[in-house]
């Protein structure tokens, strides 16, 4: 059990990395912030399970603020990139 | 009891790697923006959902607690960022991938004709 979650750790940074080189090298605007809000997504996939290893609950906050914060800005980028402005 | 639990969150873990995967798979596989999202979109928050449910059988109390905030907040939030995210690239007239050989449901090329076309002075 302890091997599979090492290992499972190592790929995720491995898919962590993978995220970061489609970031850099995106087609469009649009393909960069989705790869930026997958490599949040990934980033909380390893958090969850390195507090579940680690048996402590306090990875799992940042987690769940890593959560909130990537909706958010996700959301916030998406918008102002289609429309020019945030609101209305 | 405890190797039984042991088991299924190895299996829940691993299933939750392989639907990552597949999700960081599809920002390099597939061909045009709006189905990049759609395979993130989907993948992402059911791998992190598996990788949740392995943390779940730990049977710590704020560790379940976490957990379900987590899992139960993505399945809310990832389709309505993909909503916003496809809306963003059809707005900014990101291009679309038309695929290969005839579209079946449109032959030749040309719009299909429906009924109310010819009555919209109405």
């Amino acid at each position: 059990m302890d091997t599979l979650v090492d290992i499972a750790l190592v790929w995720l940074v491995v898919l962590l990395g993978a995220c970061a080189v489609r970031v850099v090298g995106a087609r469009s605007t649009v393909a960069r912030i989705l790869a930026l809000d997958t490599l949040v997504l990934v980033l909380i996939g390893l958090l969850v399970l390195y507090s579940a290893s680690r048996d402590v609950s306090y990875f799992l906050d940042a987690a769940l603020i890593l959560a909130l914060l990537g909706f958010v800005a996700t959301l916030a980028a998406a918008r102002y990139y289609g429309r020019g402005k945030l609101f209305g | 009891m405890g190797a039984v639990l042991s088991v299924a969150a190895g299996i829940l873990v691993v299933l939750g790697l392989l639907v990552l995967t597949l999700a960081v798979a599809g920002i390099y596989r597939m061909p045009d923006v709006y189905n990049e999202i759609q395979a993130t979109a989907k993948g992402a928050p059911l791998g992190i959902v598996a990788l949740a449910l392995a943390a779940m059988l730990t049977g710590d109390g704020p560790i379940i607690a976490r957990a379900v905030l987590i899992a139960v907040f993505l399945l809310i939030t990832a389709p309505l960022a993909a909503h916003a995210l496809v809306r963003a690239a059809y707005l900014s007239d990101e291009p679309m991938y038309r695929g290969e050989g005839e579209d079946a449901s449109r032959p030749g090329g040309q719009p299909v004709k429906r009924p109310h076309d010819d009555a919209s002075s109405i």
